[in-house]
């Protein structure tokens, strides 16, 4: 039932394949100002660097929810979704198709920004690209899930856009905590397993809660 | 217990609640008032000053930033539960007090945060820390915030107040999870926290106990009026509203 | 405590400390005006509806009410 639901979000998408790019370009603009904003100097922008790029990519996930709630809403196909399956399974169809669609370009285009804000600067022999990567694949899901019970329940609202950033955002500062800071303990040459591990934790955690939530809000703003 | 839910479903009625609030505010308001004049005599004029920590007299601040301060993390549960007492009864008085305790809850709120910082300048210089504490408590901010700006989204009330309980329940399900992660993050760039007080001396134990009691009190009477208007605002059209307004007792 | 000095002086910390009560006073007492006018104002748009003759009525009437919060 998932993946039928799964192959429409993916279909639907596909004709919206600009939509889908606008935030990864978003990403790596935003990104790109730091060096104009702060300094070009690599040992200035290295420090800044996980702090930065995960923010930037904190700003893309919240951009981009949007398009895979507000036009099946609209146009009246999400209830004819919700009539055919359970909210939760649709729930989970749609974040599952963000992150693929968003959550995933994300990571793969993270090591270019590890460059562009000069990650490795000052080691012949480093990984911080990989563990840049991996926090973005353990943490970029969990971003998919909360938003998705924000997306979810603003549907109906008559203002969202910036509405969802701020019931959101206050809930993304554990995840954004703990994905910078296991990068900056690899910069440091410290152990960040730990740090990997809680951000598993909280994926896990928001796998749980969040996809009932958000079916639950998808059913009360089609209701 | 047969008797507890009865009265438990009696709630649930607009009317009999709105008799039931009439009847308990001029109660609570004199208890109020009589526990917050104990207490301001107390924490302004008939406690030390503090000596050990070189604090002197604005350790008297401590008197309503602590009662703030609490009373914004229990709003919050108290918030979540009666969501969750909504959306599971489907009770739709339930989803009025979470729309009453907000922005009281939020006042809280924003009061822990004033008094802090004002603490914060004679005792660490500084008006702001990025404190484990005073950082959840501006989230915790942004999370009633943004409570009452879903609910004041919405032209449908019930659309409003379900989206509105979704929110607080999650809410309430991230507060610790936001707690342990600054605590952690806090620990990582400081290694202390500043708002480590250690055992409170049992001088200053009175007035703080008083005034957490006054402060008690005052919330629940303010939440107390904003559903007694709240109420009146979702029941324009009843018969009873109507002869309230017209000035006769409210009859059960 | 010995003094009304001390007392309005706080040490050398009397701003802090009456900033914090006065601060407190003003929201406590506000949302305590503000929740007063609403239901106030309520009851008079009540009353008005109730005032005017049946065929001045709107079909589908809205109370409004500015919602201090």
């Amino acid at each position: 039932m998932i993946l039928t639901l799964l192959k429409r979000e993916l279909k639907v998408a596909r004709r919206n394949w600009i939509g889908l790019a606008i935030p990864l370009l978003f990403f790596i603009i935003v990104v790109s100002l730091f060096p104009f904003a702060v300094s070009p100097e690599a040992p200035v922008l290295q420090k800044l660097a996980p702090g930065v790029i995960w923010v930037a990519a904190l700003l893309a996930m919240l951009l981009s929810l949007e398009q895979f709630y507000r036009s099946d809403y609209q146009d009246g196909s999400l209830e004819q979704l919700l009539l055919m399956s359970s909210p939760t399974s649709v729930a989970l169809s749609k974040i599952l198709a963000h992150w693929l669609l968003t959550g995933l370009p994300l990571v793969v285009l993270s090591p270019l920004l590890g460059v562009l804000m000069q990650i490795n600067h000052g080691f012949a022999h480093a990984d911080h690209t990989w563990v840049l990567m991996l926090t973005l694949v353990l943490g970029t899901p969990t971003l998919c899930l909360l938003g998705a019970v924000g997306m979810s329940l603003t549907l109906a609202a008559s203002r969202n856009g910036l509405l969802v950033s701020i019931l959101i955002i206050p809930l993304y500062v554990p995840v954004l905590i703990f994905g910078a800071s296991t990068v900056t303990a690899s910069l440091e040459n410290m152990r960040y397993n730990g740090e990997l591990a809680i951000l598993g934790a909280f994926l896990l955690i928001a796998i749980v809660f969040a996809p009932f939530a958000s079916g639950r809000a998808l059913k009360i703003s089609v209701g | 217990m047969a008797k507890a839910w009865r009265w438990f479903h009696q709630l649930g009625s607009p009317k009999y609640l709105f008799q039931k609030t009439g009847q308990w505010l001029p109660w609570v308001w004199a208890a109020t008032l009589i526990l917050l004049a104990v207490g301001l005599y107390y924490s302004l004029w008939a406690s030390p000053i503090e000596v050990r920590q070189g604090q002197g007299h604005t350790v008297r601040i401590m008197y309503v930033h602590v009662p703030a301060a609490a009373l914004s993390m229990i709003a919050y549960i108290a918030m979540a539960i009666a969501a969750t007492v909504g959306l599971v009864w489907k009770m739709k008085m339930a989803f009025a007090v979470v729309r009453s305790i907000a922005p009281v809850g939020a006042a809280m709120t924003f009061l822990a945060l004033f008094t802090g910082s004002v603490w914060g300048k004679p005792t660490w210089g500084t008006w702001w820390e990025w404190d484990a504490r005073m950082t959840s408590e501006l989230l915790l901010l942004f999370l009633y915030l943004g409570y009452i700006a879903l609910h004041a989204s919405f032209s449908d009330r019930s659309k409003a107040d379900k989206a509105g309980a979704i929110l607080a329940i999650v809410g309430v399900i991230n507060i610790p999870i936001i707690y342990f992660s600054v605590k952690w993050w806090n620990t990582l760039h400081q290694g202390y926290s500043v708002t480590e007080k250690g055992a409170l001396d049992p001088a200053f134990q009175t007035p703080l106990f008083l005034m957490l009691g006054a402060i008690y009190l005052l919330f629940a009477a303010l939440v107390l009026m904003r559903l007694r208007a709240e109420i009146i605002l979702r029941n324009q059209k009843s018969r009873w509203v109507k002869e309230w307004a017209s000035g006769s007792e409210v009859k059960s | 405590m010995s003094s009304w000095h001390e007392f309005i002086f706080m040490g050398k910390h009397g701003a802090y400390v009456w900033s914090s009560y006065m601060m407190s006073l003003i929201v406590l007492v506000g949302l305590f005006i503000g929740f007063r006018m609403m239901l106030k104002s309520l009851k008079k748009q009540v009353q008005a509806e109730a005032a005017a003759p049946e065929s001045q009525k709107p079909k589908a009437r809205k109370l409004k009410v500015s919602q201090p919060d």
